[in-house]
């Protein structure tokens, strides 16, 4: 990761120098360890020594600048390295990406001179040499100084960084060392052949206000003997803002030559990109093949699924027959399935049983496109197929939408090439194509020739989600069909085009020209939701039609007989009407013959385009690069550039290594990957990349790039842990990860596990929201940060949320209470969340009297309830017992006191009783006797009364009652009624007292039952009422109109069952 | 003992001794009095006196039973402090013909707090922390209000009118006055009661013969005979006063 930690730093400071001294250098063949005593010694050495820098005038020749020497070393500046001629060895330190044509001057001239007589040819003489005490190179990478000088007569060196450029971009490669290591002091130390140099721990400062302020500064090992410096935070005076951050870089290849005239690559959601290029190497690295041997002739297609972290293969297969197979584009389903492309001249390429076209419809070296469709474990092939004619066509791009129908382009010369009803006229001289198949590959949706008179070729593809299909391409036909065209006319030479077609059909909904009068190629497309086409390749016309440009002009020295090449990138609106922007990238012509060339575009979310391709130009636009633009001969540049959203300015533009483009994609988070190729030993990979060693003569190469400056999201919760329905509050915060005087803006995405729950903005770098709808259990809460025109995306660690299940408080009433035997009694247990638990439990409810189970309720809308008429006459304690659910405790009400009355209680004020025995009345049956109209009884024994049935005895007591008091707990009225005996005599029991001409709607709850339709109440239900005795009975009475209670009482001796 | 009455600024100081049956009972008021608690009864005290004073209390017995009886009800709420609950009230006739009666809630007191507006049904008027005035001429007469207790509950509860006056002795119902605390402010819930079938945590109740029977359910309330002298028993004390004179000038003029 170190060139990752290189890259991101900036400075935007008036003066920041990194300084390393040459400690120590050797002194003899017998390399000594570096010591203290050593160091002293050489030390000593070198201060009687002066320490200039003598310009090469030719007395040291080669390439060398300025020369200094030592006792026992000579130093040699050349444009970029530092050449340390050590007894028996040489070690070289080059400035790595450095500006080659950077000057090297010297500076603060000495008095002295140095004069070389070699020879005897004064021609060859060197003399008045001057000598200074510095050496500087200007430029020597953007922004960035470089000063070699003496101090204390050690040799140092300061990288002197200008405000805003980057002090990442230099990085030493050490060369003629056997071993290189760093110390525990920091020291970078050397061990060549010729003894041991030592690199001092570098100092960094800046200068503020307050003076000379230390930086943290560390070498950093890479590899390939590699050097970087980790610089740590400092003040961004000016906003540089935006660092191209290098996720991962990897080669890509065997032996040989691992990419041809195409790349392509397309990437999948979870983050792995898909990379299809040609190979001649039959050591190519395979895993998990579909095909695991190279198939023969020139080159095989080769499919590679990277990991999402870039540090190694999901699948990595060749594809291909006997004969020559070449790839050219990509695509990746929302299943991770991929569709490729390109053109076969294989008579045996793989094709499947049911495919389209299984025998190669071309003869000869007449090669045929094809289209092959991998399962995503790329263990399978899905279908593959042939498609063309009888003579030579090419597959150039292939895009595949959301049914999985696979729609390709390229160039056709056969005049029977497969084509549906509809299609558009055959051309000449080649057309291009456009076909839609069927998502098995078995047939054709739709498929036609598309073309003028002369030269046509369709380069890129793309499809929107509705399904039309966008092509892209050149021409130089002059009656290429258009319609409803932003630029019907040819303008000249060779014009791109672009053509979007309906879903299903070869009917044509835009067609149109775009160019100038020069030479213009449309290399690729990519298109947005909203059906906006985004184009991209090479123009030569000096006026191509921009709009709100960002370059408004092809660059380059414009001169008789050279024709400027440089990039277009041009957005389209969804009619195809009207260009939203076009722009020119670079331009101009090297040595060489080219200039700048774009063959990737990709857009994303938020309409910012992504463009690769290859400038060797000089005049590239750079910003941010991370590492510089260099013109030279053979210099051919890989480049990534994204725009802004309206295409007026670059988010950044930064070279890759040395090579060409061919590929880019992005995915959701606008990280862009891109593909290319590259013949260079050094590209710069990263570690712990799939493959970081250069392997042939020609690699792939695939490459992770973020935009912006990295960011740090994290997220926080309160409370946590939380109960079921408790409102939590998550906070996503978004920093920047070094210093930066920019608050990162856009939208965070809370996610529980792979579940977006909620999307925000930002407002001063952070977010809150709050949810109480929380399931139980651990939520892994991770929050991912979109990223926005100044920092990368990026996402928090996760952050584990518990919701534990919410208290609850279970209550019970029972009614009526009391309740008269065998009523039935409802028991109604309420269930509820304490605070700041809630929601509704549901379950059961339990009620229970002791240990013995009373019956189960199912808790709806927090309530459950019990019916029961069984109780017997008693005082009962009732408990509900809730036995919670999946987000709520279990808990228990407190006992319920629920009174069953038994008919009629009894007081006695009295318990004498006489009496008599009078066997007659016992053998009489009579229902009912009024003993005041019909019978006095004297002393008539009790038992003989009960037998003989209920008396009236009315007349011989007197009723009265208490006033009623109101229960709001059971809404009835209840009272005391009071039964005197004024006769003379006592009265035999049972005694009842009937309530006839009660109030009507009024109910005598503890009624002991109806008589005559009238509710009864036993006052007494045995024994006697003796002569002035008193009973009383309670009486509670529902009386839901609170009309005034009454009733009028007749008081019975005997029983009334 | 010293007993000391006190009315409208007015002090006067009785001398005596009570019997050993120290616990007098007021004939009007059966009640269930808390351990401890000693009613006086000043008709009793002033038979002590001369037989000229007694004819004198005999006389005022018929007004003094006419006035009203006032309880002083004190409930210790602590348990419930800061609880969210309500308090009832009620004064109902029987379930046959009762006597006219009236009652009234007076000096309401409290740490805690009314809540809310009350709910009154039937002849009731006033609001807390005011006087209630009761009549018995519906079947519910009703004051309910939520409350939010404090450590300490205070009222009295004044019952006048015919049937406590003057008992016609044709009336076959009394009449009851309840009142009741409830720990939510639905009233649902009983509190501080042992009743907890209908929450009631005192009644009393006017009994035919114009006397007053109380019932606590609450072993938190205590009750107790109202200190503030009726009209009639000031008549008694001034009529004492005088007897005394008489008393002493007589006994006096004896010697």
């Amino acid at each position: 990761m170190w060139n990752q930690k290189v890259q991101t730093k900036h400075l935007a400071v008036v003066l920041l120098a990194l300084a390393g001294t040459l400690g120590r250098l050797p002194n003899h063949a017998s390399a000594e360890p570096a010591g203290s005593a050593v160091r002293a010694r050489a030390a000593e050495a070198y201060g009687k020594l002066p320490m200039r820098f003598e310009a090469n005038e030719g007395q040291s020749g080669g390439q060398a600048k300025f020369v200094s020497r030592g006792r026992e070393y000579t130093l040699f500046l050349t444009s970029s390295d530092a050449v340390f001629a050590l007894k028996n060895t040489l070690l070289r330190m080059r400035l790595l990406g450095a500006n080659s044509e950077a000057k090297a001057t010297g500076v603060e001239e000495l008095s002295g001179t140095v004069n070389y007589f070699i020879g005897n040819d004064p021609k060859k003489w060197c003399t008045n040499v001057p000598t200074y005490g510095k050496v500087e190179y200007r430029n020597i990478y953007p922004g960035v100084d470089l000063l070699y000088y003496g101090n204390q007569r050690q040799l140092e060196y300061d990288l002197v960084v200008a405000p805003g450029a980057d002090p990442g971009v230099a990085r030493l490669g050490i060369s003629g060392a056997s071993k290189i290591q760093l110390d525990q002091s920091g020291d970078l130390v050397l061990h060549t052949y010729g003894g041991v140099v030592r690199l001092r721990k570098p100092v960094a400062y800046q200068r503020t206000q307050n003076g000379r302020q230390s930086i943290d500064v560390k070498y950093e090992l890479g590899g390939n003997d590699q050097v970087a410096f980790d610089v740590g935070p400092y003040d961004h005076s000016k906003p540089l803002v935006i660092d191209p951050v290098l996720v991962y870089s990897s080669f890509l290849g065997g032996s040989g030559s691992d990419t041809g005239a195409f790349a392509g690559i397309a990437v999948d959601s979870a983050g792995s990109a898909y990379v299809i290029s040609s190979t001649n190497s039959t050591d190519y690295p395979i895993v998990n093949a579909v095909q695991p041997s190279y198939g023969g002739g020139v080159s095989d297609v080769v499919v590679t699924k990277f990991k999402p972290d870039g540090s190694g293969f999901e699948y990595s297969t060749y594809l291909g027959g006997s004969a020559t197979d070449s790839a050219a584009g990509i695509a990746v389903d929302s299943s991770g399935n991929a569709y490729v492309t390109g053109q076969t001249d294989s008579a045996d390429f793989p094709t499947t049983t049911g495919a389209f076209q299984r025998i190669k419809p071309s003869t000869g070296f007449n090669t045929a496109a094809f289209v092959t469709k991998l399962s995503a474990s790329g263990s399978a092939v899905e279908y593959s197929t042939y498609l063309g004619g009888s003579l030579t066509d090419w597959g150039q791009a292939i895009a595949v939408d959301s049914s999985g129908r696979a729609s390709v382009t390229g160039e056709v010369n056969s005049k029977n090439f497969p084509v549906t009803g509809g299609s558009l006229p055959i051309g000449a001289n080649g057309d291009a194509f456009v076909t839609t198949f069927t998502a098995d590959g078995s047939s054709l949706v739709f498929s036609t020739y598309l073309g003028g008179k002369l030269g046509d070729q369709g380069t890129g593809i793309a499809v929107d989600p509705s399904g039309n299909v966008y092509v892209v391409g050149f021409t130089t036909s002059s009656n290429f069909p258009t319609v409803n065209a932003l630029q019907p006319v040819f303008g000249g030479v060779e014009n791109a085009f672009i053509a979007k077609f309906n879903p299903n059909t070869s009917t044509l909904v835009y067609s149109t020209y775009l160019g100038g009068s020069g030479a213009d190629q449309g290399l690729a497309i990519a298109v947005d939701s909203a059906g906006s086409a985004y184009v991209t390749g090479y123009t030569e016309s000096t006026n191509f039609p921009t709009v709100k440009p960002f370059q408004a002009a092809l660059d380059g020295a414009v001169s008789i007989n050279i024709i400027n090449q440089g990039v277009f990138v041009s957005k389209l609106n969804p009619a195809g009407s009207a260009l939203v922007y076009s722009t020119y990238l670079g331009g101009g012509q090297s040595v060489n013959g080219h200039g700048d060339i774009g063959e990737g575009i990709a857009v994303d979310s938020t309409g910012a385009a992504y463009v690769t391709g290859f400038s060797q130009s000089g005049n590239f636009p750079a910003v941010n690069s991370l590492q510089p633009f260099v013109n030279g001969i053979g210099a051919v540049y890989p480049f990534v550039t994204k725009l802004t959203p309206d295409g007026s300015a670059l988010v950044y533009s930064t070279l890759l290594g040395y090579g060409q483009g061919f590929g880019i994609t992005v995915d959701a988070l606008g990280n862009a990957y891109a593909t290319g190729a590259t013949i260079s030993p050094i590209f710069p990979t990263t570690p712990g990349a799939a493959q970081t060693t250069y392997t042939g003569f020609r690699d792939a190469y695939v490459v992770k790039i973020a935009a912006g400056a990295e960011s740090v999201a994290a997220v926080k919760s309160l409370p946590n842990p939380s109960v079921f329905g408790e409102a939590v509050t998550f906070t996503a915060t978004v920093t920047p990860a070094a210093v930066s005087s920019n608050t990162p803006t856009g939208t965070v995405s809370f996610e529980d596990g792979q579940t977006p729950f909620e999307v925000l903005s930002l407002t001063n770098g952070s977010a809150s929201f709050n949810t109480s709808s929380l399931s139980t259990g651990s939520h892994n809460i991770t929050v991912s940060y979109g990223g926005d025109a100044n920092f990368a995306a990026s996402t928090s660690t996760i952050l584990t949320q518990v919701v534990d299940k919410a208290a609850t408080t279970t209550t019970l009433v029972g009614a009526p209470n009391p309740a008269t035997l065998g009523q039935k009694v409802t028991f109604t247990a309420t269930v509820a969340p304490v605070s700041p638990g809630a929601g509704s439990p549901t379950g059961t409810v339990t009620f229970k009297e002791g240990a013995a189970t009373l019956g189960t309720g199912t808790v709806s809308s927090g309530k459950a309830t019990l019916n029961i008429s069984t109780l017997s006459a008693a005082s009962h304690t009732i408990i509900a017992s809730y036995g919670g659910d999946v987000n709520f405790t279990a808990s228990a009400s407190v006992g319920f006191p629920q009174v069953v009355i038994a008919p009629a209680a009894v007081i006695l004020v009295n318990e004498s009783i006489k009496v008599t025995d009078t066997p007659a009345l016992m053998e009489q049956a009579i229902a009912v006797i009024n003993v005041a109209e019909s019978i006095a009884v004297t002393d008539t024994p009790a038992v003989a009364a009960q037998s003989a049935g209920p008396v009236n005895v009315s007349g011989e007591v007197s009723v009265t009652s208490s006033g009623l008091a109101y229960s709001h707990v059971t809404r009835t009225f209840s009272g005391t009624v009071t039964v005197k005996n004024t006769s003379g005599q006592s009265i035999a029991g049972p005694i009842e007292i009937v309530l006839t001409n009660l109030t009507a709607g009024v109910t005598l709850v503890n009624a002991t039952g109806t008589s005559a339709g009238n509710s009864y109440i036993t006052l007494l239900a045995s024994g006697s009422l003796a002569a002035g005795q008193s009973a009383n009975v309670a009486v509670r009475f529902s009386d839901p109109s609170n009309a005034l209670i009454h009733f009028t009482p007749v008081v019975y001796s005997g029983s009334l069952n | 003992m010293r007993l000391r009455i006190i009315f409208s600024g007015w002090s006067l100081s009785l001398w005596g001794r009570m019997p050993s049956c120290a616990r007098v009972v007021n004939p009007r008021s059966l009640r269930r009095l808390p351990i401890g608690a000693q009613v006086t009864n000043l008709p009793h005290s002033l038979k002590l006196g001369s037989h000229l004073v007694v004819v004198a209390l005999f006389c005022f017995t018929v007004t003094a039973f006419a006035d009203p009886v006032v309880e002083a009800v004190s409930v210790d709420t602590g348990s419930l402090n800061g609880t969210a609950g309500s308090l009832d009230f009620n004064f109902n006739p029987g379930t046959f013909v009762s006597q006219s009666a009236s009652l009234q809630i007076l000096n309401f007191s409290s740490d805690g707090a009314l809540a809310g507006s009350p709910a009154t049904t039937g002849d009731v008027s006033g609001t807390l922390p005011g006087t209630l005035t009761f009549d018995n001429g519906t079947a519910l007469n009703d004051y309910f209000e939520g409350f939010t207790f404090g450590t300490v509950l205070k009222f009295d509860v004044s019952l006048y009118g015919p049937a406590l006056s003057s008992p016609d002795g044709t009336s076959k119902s009394g009449s009851l006055f309840a009142f009741s605390m409830y720990s939510d402010p639905e009233g649902s819930t009983p509190a501080l009661t042992s009743d907890l079938v209908d929450g009631i945590a005192l009644a009393i109740n006017v009994n035919l013969d114009g006397s007053t029977s109380i019932t606590n359910f609450s072993s938190e309330t205590i009750v107790e005979a109202a200190t503030v002298p009726e009209p009639g028993s000031l008549a008694e004390v001034l009529l004492l006063f005088l007897g005394m004179i008489f008393v002493r000038r007589g006994a006096g003029a004896a010697a």
